[in-house]
């Protein structure tokens, strides 16, 4: 059953069906909808798997991939301690719980910093908000490629030396 | 008969604990020994908004000594009626307190020191954490008797979850009349990550006998480097100044000449040299020097867009994110999340570009239209490229717009911070605290030095000008302050400012 055409058949014009994760676009479309001169019920269709259910199919069906030995991308965002500044801004945007505080690393700085914990499971709303509302650098996705096959490793290593000629250069001077 | 009552244990765990499991472990060992025992769990709320609860019921006369009676047991817990309480976290624990379950005539309690934070704690502009000290001498003062440790590490130390860890406090703790060996035979029937659940139940049941438990590791503090062309500048701090203000010295001198060179270091140290004066006229006691010096580190290292590249590439930066995902070898990437915009561009520019492009965009409203987001792979070559380009761009800062303006700004925060020296010595503490308003990027920052110009102007130069009585003047910061990090919004700032600034002048000539 589709919720688009049935929506229409019953007579909806205003229809949107937006990715729910993708918040600057939501925002925008929110906006457009409560702003709009057309008349009549507007529709937008937030659609986005629920993150947790996602989780388990997702891991089940990598756990076998790598026990075939099949490539899998692992993701998981993160953030950089060295460039939080403890404001929190992102937290009181985003309801993650695996988005919380601990405390700061650096020596003269009394409030906690902001950290993905372990539970994270890659969905990326936290960066999507980092982006939306402008907040701070201090996000970052890291993917790892397990069971990488021949290109991925030498591209990898290619990268790694000339990377390893510029920072050697660096701790030189 | 009439006498045997059923001991009654209340569990509190998180989502994805495994409460249930360990529901089914403490059962299955209570029927093994014949006991007549019930369970029944109340579903979870997730987010953290609530605990999962287990409750259960164990008559500790096997069920052949009771002459065919068969008791009667509870579905639900009772308040003031719980033997044995485990809670997994310990805001967990005193949430059960608060409740009524706990009560220092008859429950023992074994808890987890560690904490999930509530969204109230983590939301915070500041610090929002609850005290933990005040959590535990709570629970300890309400308890009859009371287990606490980091189940937490313990756990991630044996790979096990926390519920495994739980059964062997519960089991080493000798509250329930049911061996040990019945508690890991029950974790042993169950197959799923049967070998790193027994390391975790043995961790637990070690820690409940010898009370002596593994202290976690402390959280890593990451100190700036040493350096060799900075020891001369370190031994003429070492000379003269109290303890406190030494360390954070050394600390900032430190970060100054890495975030730019050493005649950046050596200028921190002569604007501490009035400070030093200051304090010692105000006789603060190496206070005023120790919190300005940390302050002052802090905002001559302002986040700018060369800093921010600087860390990306930092490769110790590069090695812990490889650690914390377990990358041993395998290919990896980075992508960094930036958004900057006219603003950040500007920040590079030497003042006589940035000051009229700024004019003009802020006119034209588009300061805030134009940002151009972009995720770049600092482990790729391109990615690294740019931001190590940008880091170079270190030299100019000095000829930056944003770093003219910054100086400007801290100069101006020194001379209230003297000024206030010279009539308060608390005056003076709580106008170098009002530093700490003015960090981060963006809006954030923005906010922050608006909230900071608030204060200054109607409070701090109103009490340096004798408008606010003195005995009020340090207590009116200290107030703003903290009100300008309670909403981004900025509502409880202003109606802090105004309840300030409307208290009648009268009562000044009165004192």
């Amino acid at each position: 059953m589709d919720i688009e055409r049935t929506l229409r058949s019953l007579g909806v014009k205003w229809l949107r069906t937006i990715r729910s994760y993708s918040v600057a676009t939501m925002t925008k479309t929110l906006k457009e909808a409560l702003n709009s001169s057309q008349r009549g019920l507007k529709v937008i269709i937030a659609d986005g798997e629920c993150q947790l259910a996602r989780q388990r199919r997702v891991r089940a069906e990598d756990a076998e991939k790598l026990k075939r030995g099949r490539r899998v991308v692992k993701t998981r965002y993160g953030v950089d301690d060295e460039i939080c500044t403890g404001d929190h801004s992102c937290i009181r945007l985003s309801g993650c719980p695996s988005l919380t505080v601990k405390p700061s690393p650096d020596p003269l700085r009394t409030d906690p910093v902001a950290t993905v914990i372990e539970s994270c499971v890659g969905c990326g709303l936290c960066g999507e908000v980092a982006h939306a509302a402008v907040l701070c650098p201090s996000f970052y996705r890291a993917e790892v490629v397990r069971n990488a096959n021949f290109w991925d490793r030498a591209l990898h290593r290619f990268r790694q030396t000339v990377i390893g000629w510029l920072d050697a250069r660096e701790a030189r001077a | 008969m009439s006498g045997v009552q059923p001991i009654k244990l209340l569990i509190a765990a998180l989502g994805g604990e495994g409460g249930g499991v360990l529901t089914d472990w403490i059962v299955t060992a209570a029927e093994k020994c014949g006991f007549p025992v019930q369970s029944t769990s109340i579903p979870c709320v997730a987010q953290r908004t609530g605990a999962t609860t287990y409750y259960i019921e164990i008559v500790p006369v096997p069920a052949r000594e009771l002459g065919g009676k068969r008791l009667v047991l509870a579905l639900t817990p009772g308040i003031a009626d719980i033997d044995i309480a485990l809670a997994s976290e310990l805001m967990e624990a005193g949430r059960l307190i608060a409740n009524g379950f706990v009560t220092n005539d008859r429950t023992a309690i074994i808890a987890s020191t560690s904490r999930f934070y509530a969204m109230d704690e983590k939301i915070a502009m500041g610090d929002g954490r609850y005290d933990q000290k005040r959590l535990s001498k709570a629970i300890r003062e309400h308890a009859k008797s009371a287990l606490l440790f980091d189940m937490a590490e313990a756990a991630k130390r044996s790979g096990a979850i926390v519920n495994a860890v739980m059964l062997g406090a519960l089991a080493g703790s000798g509250l329930l009349p049911i061996p040990a060996e019945e508690f890991e035979a029950a974790i042993k029937g169950d197959a799923k990550g049967a070998d790193s659940n027994l390391k975790g139940f043995r961790a637990g049941l070690e820690a409940a006998r010898t009370r002596k438990t593994a202290v976690a590791p402390k959280p890593y503090q990451r100190a700036s480097r040493e350096q060799a062309d900075l020891q001369s500048l370190e031994r003429e701090i070492s000379a003269s100044v109290s303890k406190a203000a030494r360390a954070i010295m050394i600390e900032g001198v430190r970060r100054l000449a890495s975030y730019q060179d050493l005649s950046y270091a050596r200028r921190y140290l002569d604007r501490l040299q009035r400070i030093r004066e200051a304090d010692e006229r105000a006789g603060a006691g190496g206070k005023l020097l120790a919190e300005t010096a940390r302050h002052l580190a802090l905002r001559m290292s302002y986040e700018d867009v060369i800093r921010v590249a600087q860390a990306k590439i930092d490769p110790t930066r590069l090695r812990r994110i490889a650690e914390e995902m377990k990358i041993s070898g395998d290919p990896y990437a980075v992508y960094e999340f930036l958004k900057p915009g006219i603003d950040e561009f500007c920040q590079l520019l030497p003042p006589f570009l940035a000051k009229p492009i700024l004019r003009v965009s802020e006119r034209r409203g588009w300061l805030d239209r134009f940002h151009w987001g972009m995720e770049i792979n600092t482990a790729s070559i391109s990615g690294y490229l740019r931001f190590w380009g940008l880091s170079k761009l270190r030299r100019f800062r000095p000829r930056t717009h944003r770093f003219v303006k910054e100086q400007a700004v801290i100069e101006s925060w020194l001379d209230l911070v003297v000024a206030a020296s010279k009539i308060s010595s608390p005056l003076a503490l709580e106008v170098a605290e009002c530093a700490r308003l003015i960090k981060g990027y963006g809006d954030t920052h923005k906010r922050g030095a608006a909230n900071y110009r608030a204060i200054e102007i109607r409070i701090i130069r109103s009490a340096l000008a004798g408008e606010i009585p003195l005995t009020r003047a340090a207590d009116a910061v200290a107030s703003a302050r903290t009100a300008a990090l309670v909403d981004p919004e900025g509502e409880s700032l202003a109606r802090c400012l105004a309840e300030i600034e409307g208290q009648p002048a009268f009562r000044a000539a009165a004192e």
